[in-house]
Protein backbone atom coordinates (compact mmCIF):
# COMPACT_ATOMS: atom_id res chain seq x y z
CA UNK A 1 0.00 0.00 0.00
CA UNK A 2 0.65 3.72 -0.15
CA UNK A 3 -0.35 6.45 2.08
CA UNK A 4 -2.63 9.00 0.52
CA UNK A 5 -1.46 11.48 -1.53
CA UNK A 6 -3.94 13.86 -0.69
CA UNK A 7 -5.59 13.85 2.83
CA UNK A 8 -3.84 11.96 4.96
CA UNK A 9 -4.77 10.66 8.58
CA UNK A 10 -2.38 9.06 11.46
CA UNK A 11 -4.97 6.39 10.91
CA UNK A 12 -3.79 5.53 7.48
CA UNK A 13 0.09 6.15 8.90
CA UNK A 14 -1.10 3.13 11.72
CA UNK A 15 -2.45 1.11 8.96
CA UNK A 16 0.28 1.50 6.68
CA UNK A 17 2.92 0.22 9.35
CA UNK A 18 0.11 -2.23 11.22
CA UNK A 19 0.44 -0.11 14.27
CA UNK A 20 -2.13 0.50 17.06
CA UNK A 21 -2.84 2.62 20.07
CA UNK A 22 -1.36 6.31 20.52
CA UNK A 23 1.45 7.88 17.95
CA UNK A 24 2.73 10.63 17.57
CA UNK A 25 4.35 12.63 14.98
CA UNK A 26 7.15 12.64 17.27
CA UNK A 27 7.52 9.00 16.77
CA UNK A 28 7.50 9.01 12.95
CA UNK A 29 11.03 10.57 12.55
CA UNK A 30 13.07 8.82 9.59
CA UNK A 31 15.68 6.70 11.32
CA UNK A 32 13.63 6.12 14.26
CA UNK A 33 11.98 2.52 15.38
CA UNK A 34 8.84 2.97 12.83
CA UNK A 35 10.33 5.19 9.71
CA UNK A 36 13.31 3.88 7.91
CA UNK A 37 16.30 6.25 7.38
CA UNK A 38 16.11 7.69 3.98
CA UNK A 39 12.69 7.47 3.85
CA UNK A 40 10.27 9.62 1.54
CA UNK A 41 6.96 10.38 -0.04
CA UNK A 42 5.52 12.63 -2.63
CA UNK A 43 7.16 15.71 -0.86
CA UNK A 44 10.60 14.60 -0.31
CA UNK A 45 12.25 12.97 2.46
CA UNK A 46 10.44 12.16 5.93
CA UNK A 47 12.66 14.82 8.03
CA UNK A 48 15.17 13.01 10.73
CA UNK A 49 14.74 15.72 13.28
CA UNK A 50 13.02 19.27 13.24
CA UNK A 51 9.78 19.94 12.13
CA UNK A 52 7.85 17.18 10.59
CA UNK A 53 3.73 16.94 9.28
CA UNK A 54 1.65 14.88 7.65
CA UNK A 55 2.12 16.50 4.50
CA UNK A 56 5.87 14.95 4.56
CA UNK A 57 3.86 11.13 4.71
CA UNK A 58 2.02 11.94 1.21
CA UNK A 59 2.63 9.27 -1.01
CA UNK A 60 4.89 7.49 1.19
CA UNK A 61 4.85 3.60 1.46
CA UNK A 62 6.40 1.38 4.26
CA UNK A 63 9.18 -0.83 3.09
CA UNK A 64 7.59 -4.79 2.64
CA UNK A 65 8.00 -7.15 5.37
CA UNK A 66 11.31 -9.33 4.87
CA UNK A 67 10.65 -13.04 4.38
CA UNK A 68 12.89 -14.82 6.47
CA UNK A 69 12.12 -18.48 6.20
CA UNK A 70 10.92 -20.73 3.16
CA UNK A 71 9.86 -24.32 2.65
CA UNK A 72 11.86 -25.63 0.00
CA UNK A 73 10.23 -28.31 -2.04
CA UNK A 74 12.70 -30.02 -4.05
CA UNK A 75 14.08 -31.26 -7.18
CA UNK A 76 17.17 -32.75 -7.92
CA UNK A 77 19.20 -33.06 -11.32
CA UNK A 78 21.36 -35.81 -11.85
CA UNK A 79 23.75 -36.60 -15.00
CA UNK A 80 26.41 -38.65 -15.84
CA UNK A 81 29.34 -36.38 -17.64
CA UNK A 82 32.56 -37.15 -19.01
CA UNK A 83 35.44 -35.77 -17.03
CA UNK A 84 39.62 -35.46 -17.61
CA UNK A 85 41.19 -38.74 -18.11
CA UNK A 86 38.44 -40.31 -20.03
CA UNK A 87 36.50 -40.60 -16.59
CA UNK A 88 32.96 -40.45 -16.75
CA UNK A 89 31.19 -38.90 -13.22
CA UNK A 90 27.66 -38.53 -11.34
CA UNK A 91 26.77 -34.79 -10.60
CA UNK A 92 23.80 -34.29 -8.89
CA UNK A 93 22.19 -30.97 -8.05
CA UNK A 94 19.55 -30.98 -5.19
CA UNK A 95 17.60 -27.39 -3.89
CA UNK A 96 15.22 -25.54 -6.00
CA UNK A 97 16.54 -22.32 -8.53
CA UNK A 98 18.79 -24.72 -10.35
CA UNK A 99 18.22 -22.33 -13.67
CA UNK A 100 19.66 -19.69 -11.11
CA UNK A 101 22.86 -21.98 -10.49
CA UNK A 102 22.97 -22.27 -14.16
CA UNK A 103 22.73 -18.66 -14.50
CA UNK A 104 25.89 -17.95 -12.01
CA UNK A 105 27.45 -21.55 -12.49
CA UNK A 106 31.12 -20.01 -14.08
CA UNK A 107 30.91 -17.69 -11.19
CA UNK A 108 30.40 -20.40 -8.31
CA UNK A 109 32.60 -23.30 -9.56
CA UNK A 110 34.77 -22.21 -12.26
CA UNK A 111 34.79 -25.40 -13.64
CA UNK A 112 33.18 -25.85 -17.51
CA UNK A 113 29.96 -27.66 -16.12
CA UNK A 114 28.75 -30.09 -13.68
CA UNK A 115 25.57 -30.51 -14.07
CA UNK A 116 24.64 -29.54 -17.75
CA UNK A 117 22.46 -26.40 -18.62
CA UNK A 118 19.98 -27.95 -20.42
CA UNK A 119 19.42 -30.20 -17.50
CA UNK A 120 19.59 -27.52 -14.63
CA UNK A 121 16.82 -25.28 -17.06
CA UNK A 122 14.58 -28.15 -17.56
CA UNK A 123 10.81 -27.63 -16.25
CA UNK A 124 11.33 -29.62 -13.28
CA UNK A 125 12.45 -26.95 -10.76
CA UNK A 126 12.60 -27.26 -6.92
CA UNK A 127 10.16 -24.49 -5.15
CA UNK A 128 8.85 -22.65 -2.79
CA UNK A 129 5.93 -23.55 -0.33
CA UNK A 130 2.70 -21.21 -0.81
CA UNK A 131 4.52 -19.11 -3.30
CA UNK A 132 6.16 -16.16 -0.76
CA UNK A 133 7.56 -12.60 -2.40
CA UNK A 134 10.73 -13.99 -2.83
CA UNK A 135 11.90 -10.15 -3.08
CA UNK A 136 12.26 -9.90 0.19
CA UNK A 137 14.34 -11.87 1.55
CA UNK A 138 16.27 -11.74 4.60
CA UNK A 139 16.63 -11.62 8.53
CA UNK A 140 14.43 -9.49 10.38
CA UNK A 141 16.79 -6.23 10.42
CA UNK A 142 16.15 -6.00 6.64
CA UNK A 143 15.88 -7.95 3.34
CA UNK A 144 19.32 -8.68 1.50
CA UNK A 145 17.46 -9.24 -2.26
CA UNK A 146 15.40 -11.22 -3.92
CA UNK A 147 16.21 -15.24 -3.21
CA UNK A 148 16.64 -17.29 -6.46
CA UNK A 149 18.49 -20.58 -5.37
CA UNK A 150 19.14 -22.55 -2.53
CA UNK A 151 20.81 -25.67 -4.11
CA UNK A 152 23.29 -28.62 -2.52
CA UNK A 153 25.45 -30.18 -5.14
CA UNK A 154 28.74 -31.61 -5.81
CA UNK A 155 31.71 -30.05 -8.44
CA UNK A 156 35.04 -30.46 -8.88
CA UNK A 157 36.38 -32.64 -11.50
CA UNK A 158 35.77 -35.80 -9.42
CA UNK A 159 33.22 -34.76 -8.00
CA UNK A 160 34.78 -34.85 -4.76
CA UNK A 161 33.23 -31.48 -2.96
CA UNK A 162 30.17 -30.87 -1.60
CA UNK A 163 28.43 -27.59 -1.54
CA UNK A 164 25.83 -25.79 -0.38
CA UNK A 165 25.29 -22.03 -2.21
CA UNK A 166 22.78 -19.50 -1.55
CA UNK A 167 21.95 -16.79 -4.68
CA UNK A 168 20.33 -13.71 -3.91
CA UNK A 169 19.85 -10.72 -6.82
CA UNK A 170 19.58 -7.35 -5.62
CA UNK A 171 20.18 -3.75 -5.79
CA UNK A 172 22.55 -1.27 -4.46
CA UNK A 173 24.55 -3.24 -2.09
CA UNK A 174 27.70 -5.50 -2.95
CA UNK A 175 28.68 -6.54 0.45
CA UNK A 176 29.43 -9.71 1.87
CA UNK A 177 26.64 -8.89 4.87
CA UNK A 178 23.26 -8.81 5.93
CA UNK A 179 22.50 -12.16 7.85
CA UNK A 180 24.70 -14.16 10.12
CA UNK A 181 23.46 -17.33 9.84
CA UNK A 182 21.31 -19.77 6.83
CA UNK A 183 19.96 -22.89 9.26
CA UNK A 184 17.99 -25.89 7.63
CA UNK A 185 15.78 -27.67 9.59
CA UNK A 186 13.33 -30.73 8.43
CA UNK A 187 12.00 -33.14 11.14
CA UNK A 188 14.39 -36.01 11.06
CA UNK A 189 17.37 -34.03 9.94
CA UNK A 190 20.15 -33.09 12.13
CA UNK A 191 19.71 -29.15 11.82
CA UNK A 192 22.29 -27.35 9.63
CA UNK A 193 23.32 -23.84 10.47
CA UNK A 194 25.82 -22.37 7.65
CA UNK A 195 27.34 -19.15 9.12
CA UNK A 196 27.91 -16.24 6.77
CA UNK A 197 31.26 -15.76 8.57
CA UNK A 198 32.12 -19.63 7.06
CA UNK A 199 31.05 -19.15 3.46
CA UNK A 200 33.07 -17.92 0.73
CA UNK A 201 31.47 -14.76 -0.92
CA UNK A 202 30.87 -14.25 -4.78
CA UNK A 203 29.57 -10.85 -6.26
CA UNK A 204 28.93 -10.99 -9.54
CA UNK A 205 27.69 -7.58 -11.44
CA UNK A 206 25.32 -9.58 -13.47
CA UNK A 207 22.08 -8.91 -12.18
CA UNK A 208 24.34 -7.07 -9.03
CA UNK A 209 24.12 -10.44 -7.52
CA UNK A 210 25.68 -11.96 -4.15
CA UNK A 211 26.07 -15.52 -3.51
CA UNK A 212 27.49 -17.32 -0.53
CA UNK A 213 29.03 -20.87 -0.86
CA UNK A 214 29.69 -23.61 1.67
CA UNK A 215 32.43 -26.42 1.14
CA UNK A 216 31.62 -28.91 3.16
CA UNK A 217 34.45 -29.00 5.94
CA UNK A 218 32.14 -26.55 6.74
CA UNK A 219 29.20 -28.57 8.13
CA UNK A 220 30.49 -31.69 9.67
CA UNK A 221 27.39 -33.48 10.20
CA UNK A 222 27.77 -36.49 8.09
CA UNK A 223 23.89 -36.54 7.51
CA UNK A 224 24.24 -33.36 5.41
CA UNK A 225 26.15 -34.75 2.46
CA UNK A 226 25.45 -37.58 0.13
CA UNK A 227 27.77 -40.14 0.57
CA UNK A 228 28.17 -40.88 -3.03
CA UNK A 229 26.63 -39.48 -5.32
CA UNK A 230 24.14 -42.08 -6.55
CA UNK A 231 22.89 -41.66 -3.08
CA UNK A 232 19.98 -38.65 -1.94
CA UNK A 233 20.89 -35.67 -0.33
CA UNK A 234 19.62 -35.38 3.21
CA UNK A 235 18.98 -31.62 2.35
CA UNK A 236 17.06 -31.80 -0.78
CA UNK A 237 16.14 -35.56 -0.17
CA UNK A 238 13.53 -37.13 -2.95
CA UNK A 239 15.98 -37.61 -5.42
CA UNK A 240 18.89 -40.06 -6.38
CA UNK A 241 19.29 -39.74 -10.10
CA UNK A 242 15.61 -38.80 -11.13
CA UNK A 243 15.46 -35.41 -13.05
CA UNK A 244 11.80 -35.25 -12.37
CA UNK A 245 10.37 -32.83 -9.67
CA UNK A 246 9.51 -34.24 -6.26
CA UNK A 247 6.04 -33.94 -5.08
CA UNK A 248 6.85 -35.48 -1.51
CA UNK A 249 5.93 -33.60 1.17
CA UNK A 250 8.25 -35.30 3.83
CA UNK A 251 10.74 -34.08 1.26
CA UNK A 252 10.40 -30.46 1.94
CA UNK A 253 12.82 -28.52 4.45
CA UNK A 254 12.83 -25.23 5.77
CA UNK A 255 15.52 -22.79 5.62
CA UNK A 256 15.81 -19.76 7.85
CA UNK A 257 17.68 -16.67 7.71
CA UNK A 258 18.90 -14.68 10.95
CA UNK B 1 51.05 -19.16 -12.42
CA UNK B 2 51.70 -16.01 -11.26
CA UNK B 3 50.55 -14.10 -7.85
CA UNK B 4 46.53 -13.26 -7.69
CA UNK B 5 46.51 -9.69 -6.91
CA UNK B 6 44.27 -9.43 -3.54
CA UNK B 7 43.26 -6.89 -1.00
CA UNK B 8 42.34 -7.64 2.29
CA UNK B 9 38.78 -6.01 3.64
CA UNK B 10 37.34 -6.01 6.99
CA UNK B 11 34.17 -8.05 7.52
CA UNK B 12 30.88 -5.32 7.09
CA UNK B 13 29.24 -6.39 9.32
CA UNK B 14 31.91 -7.15 12.19
CA UNK B 15 34.24 -4.72 11.03
CA UNK B 16 36.06 -4.69 14.64
CA UNK B 17 36.11 -8.72 14.43
CA UNK B 18 39.42 -10.54 13.51
CA UNK B 19 37.65 -12.26 10.33
CA UNK B 20 39.45 -10.20 7.35
CA UNK B 21 38.76 -11.08 3.98
CA UNK B 22 40.81 -11.33 1.00
CA UNK B 23 39.13 -10.26 -1.92
CA UNK B 24 39.88 -10.83 -5.67
CA UNK B 25 38.78 -10.35 -9.50
CA UNK B 26 36.82 -13.39 -9.98
CA UNK B 27 34.95 -13.44 -13.22
CA UNK B 28 32.74 -10.53 -13.55
CA UNK B 29 32.93 -9.30 -10.35
CA UNK B 30 35.02 -10.35 -7.12
CA UNK B 31 34.93 -13.59 -4.51
CA UNK B 32 36.20 -13.34 -0.37
CA UNK B 33 37.72 -16.16 1.18
CA UNK B 34 38.89 -15.94 4.46
CA UNK B 35 42.65 -13.94 4.59
CA UNK B 36 45.09 -15.99 7.14
CA UNK B 37 46.33 -14.37 10.37
CA UNK B 38 49.77 -14.44 11.45
CA UNK B 39 49.80 -17.28 14.17
CA UNK B 40 51.09 -15.71 17.33
CA UNK B 41 49.16 -11.96 16.39
CA UNK B 42 45.29 -12.24 15.24
CA UNK B 43 45.34 -8.57 14.37
CA UNK B 44 47.69 -9.03 11.80
CA UNK B 45 47.27 -10.86 8.55
CA UNK B 46 50.01 -13.94 7.35
CA UNK B 47 50.43 -12.21 3.62
CA UNK B 48 52.53 -14.89 2.10
CA UNK B 49 50.05 -17.22 4.13
CA UNK B 50 47.13 -15.54 2.58
CA UNK B 51 48.76 -14.98 -0.98
CA UNK B 52 49.61 -18.68 -1.18
CA UNK B 53 45.85 -19.57 -0.34
CA UNK B 54 44.42 -17.18 -3.13
CA UNK B 55 46.53 -18.87 -5.61
CA UNK B 56 45.50 -22.16 -4.71
CA UNK B 57 42.24 -21.15 -4.61
CA UNK B 58 42.35 -19.68 -8.01
CA UNK B 59 44.18 -22.84 -9.29
CA UNK B 60 41.82 -24.94 -7.84
CA UNK B 61 38.46 -23.00 -9.50
CA UNK B 62 39.95 -23.08 -12.87
CA UNK B 63 37.68 -25.13 -15.71
CA UNK B 64 39.13 -28.47 -15.13
CA UNK B 65 39.90 -29.11 -19.15
CA UNK B 66 43.27 -26.51 -18.10
CA UNK B 67 44.07 -28.15 -15.10
CA UNK B 68 44.75 -31.68 -16.37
Amino acid sequence: MTLPTGTITMNDIRTEYSLSGALALGQLYAGGSIIAAGAGGINGAIPSSGAISLNNFRGHSAPPSVLSSVEVQPAAKYQIISGPRGYSYEAILHGFGQTYNNTYDSTIGGYNSDVTSAVKTDSAQGSIINSPDLTVWGPSSGAIGTLRSITHFSRGATQSIDVVVMIVESTGSNSNAGFTNLVATRSGMTTLTLARSSATYYYSSTNTTRIWLWDDPNYTTGTAQPTTYTYDSSLFPGGAGSGSANTTTTSRSTWTVS
Amino acid sequence: MSNIAYTIVEDWDNPTSTLKWAEFVWHDGFAQIHAVLNSEDNTLIDNAATQYKVNEWVEAHLPWDETV
